[in-house]
C-alpha cells in the first residue's frame, strides 16, 4: 500500500513539473477524448431525433403499415384499420394521426424547405406536450398551426405570425418543443381539417393509429388480438417495442450510425497515439534515472505503476475538459440545428472509461522499453 | 540465493566478456577477491582495465558469466528477482552521473531510497534533512537539479546511496564533481559508515586525493587484479 502511495504521488510529481509538457499532453488527450464525445453526441442526436416524435404520442400501443420502417418513413394505411383496432377487447380509444411532408416557404429569402405536417383530431388526446394539449382550442380554426419552437433557422422569421406552407397561408398560433431530424428543419402540428385543406390528402388514408388500452388491459393479450384481427398490411406495437425498433433500426440498420461508431473507434486510435507519445517519451527522456531506481532496487513491478498511474492521470486530467467542451459544443450544435445532440451521465462514464483504456493501453506499449530497461546501461 | 559466510565480498575466478562468439570481448580474467564487513576499499587501474564491470558486477547490474560471486551472503550466479531487488536495496550505489529526476527536489530524490526502507520510516525524513545537511545542501533541500551546481547534485546522488546505511557502498568515481572540501565530507562519510556501521565500500576512482581515506588499494589492470595492498598493514 505504502509502495502504491509512493508511486502515485512520485508520478503526480513526474507529471505536473513541466507546466508546458503537462498543458500539451493534457491537450492531446482531450482532443482525442473531444473527438470520440462529438462523435457519440452525433449519434446520439440521429438516436433521439428519430423517435422523438414518437416518444411525444399519447398512445400504448400504435398501429402502422408493415412497411412503416423506420417510423418516420411515410407509409399510410387506410383509416378501416383504425376501426378494426378499436373492435379489439381491451382497446379503449383509437385515434388516427396524418402526417405529410410539404414545402414550408421561407419568406424573407424565398427559399423553399422541408416541414413534417403532422395531423390529429384535436378532440381527442394524441400528444404528450402540454404546449400543445394546454392550448389545443388555438387550433380549431382551419388554417391554424403550432410551429415547433426547435425548428432550424432556415424557415426565416414570421412577421405577423403569417407562414405559407405549400402556397398557403397558415396562421402560427403557438409552439411546442419537438426537434429537427436528419430529413425535416422542423414540424408543424395542425388540426385534421387544417391538414386535409393544406395537404389534399384524403382523410381515409391516415399515417398511425395511436390506442390507448383500458386500464388492466393485458398488453400482450391485445397485441396477439390485434395481430389476429388486423391483415396482413398493418402491424402493432407496444410504443416501448417500437422505439426499441426503431432505435435498433438507426443503430445497425444504417451507414451513418456504423460511421459515427468508426469515428469512435478512431477516435480512439487517435489517443493511443498520442497518449503513447506523451509516456513513451516521458520513459525515453528519464531512462537513466529509471535504470537508476532499477539499480537501487526499485522492481519493475513498481516503474509500471509509476507509468501507468501517469496514463491513468493523464486520462483524468483529458476527461474534464473534453467534457466541458464537448456538451460546450454539442449545445451549440443543438442551439444552431434543432437536432437533440447532447450526452448523458451514462455517456460521459462510457467516454471516462475510453479515456482510461486509451492511456492505459498507450502507457502498456511504452512500458516495453522499462521493462527491457537493464540498469547497467548507465556505465 | 544466500550462502552462510562471513565475508561481506568474495570473488573467486571470475570472468566476464561483452558481446559473444568471435566478436567477445573479455574484459576480466580469473578476479580473486575478497573483502570484510566495514573495509573501505579502493580500486584503481587505467581506464578500460574492467573496474566499472566488476563494480557492476557486484551490484548485480550485470550477470556473472564465469566463476563465483558472493556478496552479503547472496550468490550472484543465481539471483533472480524478487531477491535481486531485495538485495540491491542493501547496497548504496553512487554512479558517475547522478541521474536525478529533474522533477524532484533535493529531499524527494533521497526520500526514493528512504521509501524503499518501509522499517526506518520514522527516522527517515530526519536521516534525509540531517545527511543533507552533512553535505552542506540543508538550504537547498527544496531545490531541483536545474537548481543545484554540478557537484550539489552528486551530493543529493550522494546522500540517496547513503541514507538508508547500505550494508555496501558502491561508488564509481564518486567524488570526481567535488571540490576539496566536499570530496573530504564525501570521505568522512564513507569511512564512518565504513568504521562505525560495518559498512563495506569499494570505490573505484582515479582521484589520488582519496586514497589515504582507504584500507585497502586495489589494482586493476586489463582486467587482471595487478595488486591488492592493505593500507592500513
Amino acid at each position: 500500500m505504502l509502495k502504491l502511495v509512493s508511486a502515485v504521488v512520485f508520478s503526480f510529481r513526474l507529471l505536473v513539473h513541466e507546466r508546458g509538457r503537462l498543458i500539451a499532453s493534457v491537450g492531446g488527450v482531450t482532443f482525442a477524448l473531444l473527438l470520440m464525445l462529438l462523435q457519440i453526441g452525433f449519434r446520439n442526436a440521429l438516436l433521439d431525433s428519430a423517435i422523438q416524435l414518437l416518444r411525444q404520442l399519447d398512445a400504448d400501443v400504435l398501429v402502422i403499415n408493415k412497411e412503416k420502417d423506420p417510423f418516420l418513413a411515410m407509409n399510410r394505411m387506410h383509416n378501416e384499420r383504425l376501426y378494426q383496432a378499436l373492435s379489439v377487447e381491451g382497446v379503449e380509444s383509437a385515434s388516427p394521426l396524418w402526417v405529410a411532408l410539404e414545402q414550408w416557404k421561407n419568406l424573407e429569402e424565398q427559399t423553399l424547405h422541408p416541414i413534417r405536417v403532422i395531423g390529429f383530431n384535436p378532440n381527442k388526446p394524441t400528444f404528450l406536450i402540454d404546449e400543445v394539449n394546454e392550448n389545443v382550442d388555438k387550433l380549431n380554426r382551419i388554417g391554424t398551426a403550432f410551429l415547433d419552437s426547435h425548428s432550424r433557422d432556415s424557415y426565416g422569421e414570421l412577421p405577423d405570425d403569417v407562414a405559407q406552407v405549400n402556397l398557403r397561408e397558415i396562421k402560427i398560433v403557438g409552439s411546442f418543443p419537438l426537434g429537427t431530424d436528419f430529413e425535416v428543419d422542423g414540424s408543424l402540428i395542425v388540426s385534421d381539417e387544417t391538414f386535409f385543406e393544406l395537404t389534399r390528402q384524403s382523410p381515409d388514408w391516415i399515417e398511425i393509429a395511436l390506442l390507448r388500452l383500458k386500464p388492466g388491459a393485458d398488453m400482450d393479450l391485445v397485441l396477439e388480438n390485434l395481430a389476429l384481427i388486423l391483415p396482413g398490411d398493418v402491424r402493432a406495437f407496444s410504443k416501448a417495442q417500437l422505439i426499441d425498433r426503431d432505435l435498433d433500426y438507426w443503430r445497425t440498420g444504417t451507414p451513418i450510425s456504423v460511421i459515427l461508431l468508426v469515428g469512435v473507434v478512431l477516435g480512439f486510435a487517435v489517443g493511443v497515439v498520442i497518449c503513447y507519445q506523451i509516456l513513451y517519451t516521458e520513459v525515453l527522456d528519464h531512462l537513466s534515472e529509471f535504470a537508476t531506481l532499477k539499480a537501487m532496487g526499485y522492481g519493475n513491478d513498481y516503474i509500471q505503476i509509476v507509468v501507468m498511474v501517469e496514463s491513468v492521470l493523464l486520462s483524468a486530467l483529458g476527461f474534464v475538459p473534453s467534457i466541458l467542451l464537448g456538451s460546450l459544443m454539442l449545445a451549440a450544435l443543438g442551439w444552431s440545428s434543432g437536432l437533440p445532440a447532447s450526452v448523458g451521465l451514462g455517456d460521459a462514464l462510457n467516454v471516462g472509461l475510453l479515456a482510461v483504456s486509451m492511456c492505459t493501453l498507450a502507457g502498456t506499449l511504452a512500458l516495453r522499453k522499462v521493462r527491457t530497461l537493464e540498469p547497467a546501461e548507465l556505465f | 540465493m544466500t550462502s552462510a559466510t562471513n565475508k561481506a565480498i568474495e570473488i573467486a575466478g571470475l570472468d566476464y566478456s561483452f558481446g559473444t562468439d568471435e566478436t567477445a570481448k573479455q574484459v576480466l580474467f580469473e578476479i580473486e577477491l575478497a573483502l570484510e564487513p566495514g573495509e573501505f576499499a579502493i580500486m584503481t587501474g587505467p581506464s578500460g582495465s574492467g573496474k566499472t564491470t566488476l563494480l557492476s558486477l557486484v551490484g548485480a547490474l550485470r550477470r556473472p558469466q564465469g566463476g563465483k560471486l558472493n556478496v552479503l551472503g547472496h550468490d550472484l550466479n543465481t539471483l533472480e528477482s524478487p531477491e535481486l531487488e531485495g538485495y540491491r536495496q542493501q547496497l548504496g550505489f553512487i554512479f558517475q552521473l547522478h541521474n536525478l529526476f529533474p522533477a524532484l527536489t533535493a529531499f524527494q530524490s533521497v526520500q526514493m531510497a528512504g521509501d524503499l526502507h518501509p522499517e526506518a520510516a520514522g527516522q527517515m525524513d530526519d536521516r534525509i534533512r540531517a545527511l543533507l545537511t552533512q553535505l552542506g545542501l540543508g538550504e537547498r533541500l527544496d531545490y531541483r537539479p536545474h537548481q543545484l551546481s554540478g557537484g550539489q547534485r552528486q551530493r543529493v546522488a550522494i546522500a540517496r546511496a547513503l541514507v538508508h546505511r547500505p550494508a555496501l557502498v558502491l561508488a564509481d568515481e564518486p567524488t570526481a564533481a567535488l571540490d576539496g572540501e566536499n570530496t573530504k565530507i564525501v570521505l568522512g562519510l564513507l569511512a564512518e559508515l565504513a568504521h562505525e556501521r560495518g559498512t563495506t565500500v569499494l570505490m573505484v576512482t582515479q582521484d589520488n586525493r582519496v586514497f589515504e581515506s582507504a584500507d585497502r588499494l586495489i589494482n586493476l589492470v586489463d582486467g587482471r587484479l595487478d595488486s591488492d595492498v592493505r593500507l592500513s598493514e
